[in-house]
């Protein structure tokens, strides 16, 4: 009668120990690291890589020539996107026109590449740079039709930030 | 002229015709900066735990750069096929959030993942872009990103505390073995 009774419980307490042990095996999962590799860097680059604009007044135009080269062996995909231009007490909005305190930038690709309005939100810009090759695209900053403009020697400073992803 | 002042006249010449031809080639390759790898994966993250690995920036530039490391939710159309946003960049943390790197240098970049323990974060498949962003140059400004590929282990994909469910299982069977055992003082009591 005792070893009747005490079967089941032994069962049970295998029963009981098992089921964490087998959750606590599933807990040993391996956590797998994989990298593309030493050799696969994003790596582009903007020739140049600066533009100042020296004496910068209002209802004018400033173009520039670049040349996005991807030093990289693999595919790049890469956006555009920019900021207000700021200036101490002021700010020239960025739109896709110029006006009254606001100001545009555009870009035009070579080719097919496309030209369009720089904005606040990341825009598609070259897509599909393959690895060693390179593109000609130029920025056009068009400066506010009225309102207010750095004095002599003052800094207005914008951002245009050319971001690049693997594809 | 004798046949070694010929050979003075022509290496100095044939060393300033390769010079020539190979310093725009040497130019070309280090100019820019780079962030490697491209991609990165980490499969099988458990919640609660954390991976390390690490990514390189490199200055291939002839002065030295700044580098701001961050973590970036991408939009939705960037996104690998079958990868979802990361919910939260906290998951992601850099061991040097500043890069200060001299000319022609480059330095490992350690980056810890981290997913809650707490949150149905399991089973899932996201991705985050590790983002190195150089400082301004007049108006202009890079920013290049490696992928981080990230997928969290199944398991706990149910929020299931095995050893809660082994505990209960085990009190159960004992108690219904305990019944068993004792049906005929049962039936007896019950009358």
């Amino acid at each position: 009668m005792k070893i009747k009774g005490l079967l089941p419980i032994v069962l049970a307490a295998v029963l009981a120990v098992a089921i964490p042990l087998v959750a606590l095996a599933n807990d040993d999962a391996t956590i797998t690291i994989t990298m593309s590799g030493p050799a696969v860097a994003i790596d582009i680059e903007v020739e140049p890589a600066e533009w100042a604009i020296e004496s910068v007044q209002l209802n004018s135009s400033y173009a520039k020539d670049f040349r996005l080269v991807n030093h990289g062996s693999v595919r790049v995909d890469t956006t555009i996107v920019g900021t207000d231009a700021e200036g101490s007490g002021y700010r020239w909005r960025l739109r896709a026109f110029s006006g009254n305190n606001m100001y545009e930038i555009e870009y035009d690709i070579e080719g097919f590449g496309g030209t369009g309005n720089v904005t606040m939100i990341p825009t598609d810009f070259v897509l599909d740079l393959e690895g060693g090759q390179s593109k000609n695209f130029s920025l056009t900053v068009k400066t506010p039709s009225s309102g207010d403009s750095p004095g002599g020697g003052e800094a207005i400073q914008a951002i245009v930030t050319i971001h690049a992803v693997q594809g | 002229m004798n046949g070694n002042g010929w050979l003075k006249r022509v290496i100095p010449v044939l060393l300033a015709i390769l010079t020539l031809y190979a310093t725009p080639a040497l130019a070309q390759e280090a100019e820019g900066w780079a962030i490697s790898p491209g991609e990165a994966r980490v499969d099988g993250l458990l919640l609660g735990e954390s991976a390390n690995f690490s990514v390189t920036v490199i200055n291939n530039e002839d002065s030295p750069l700044t580098f701001t490391m961050s973590a970036e939710i991408p939009e939705a159309d960037k996104l690998r096929p079958g990868h979802e946003p990361i919910p939260d960049t906290n998951w992601i943390t850099f061991d040097v959030p500043l890069v200060e790197l001299d000319a022609y240098s480059r330095q490992e970049v350690i980056v810890t993942v981290a997913i809650p323990s707490n949150g149905d974060w399991g089973g899932r498949n996201y991705e985050c872009w590790l983002r190195a962003t150089s400082e301004a140059m007049g108006i202009l400004q890079v920013e290049l990103d490696c992928r981080l590929l990230l997928s969290t282990s199944a398991a706990y994909a149910r929020g299931i505390d095995w050893t809660l469910v082994g505990v209960i299982a085990g009190v159960v069977v004992v108690a219904v073995a305990m019944i068993y055992s004792n049906r005929r003082t049962i039936k007896k009591w019950a009358g």
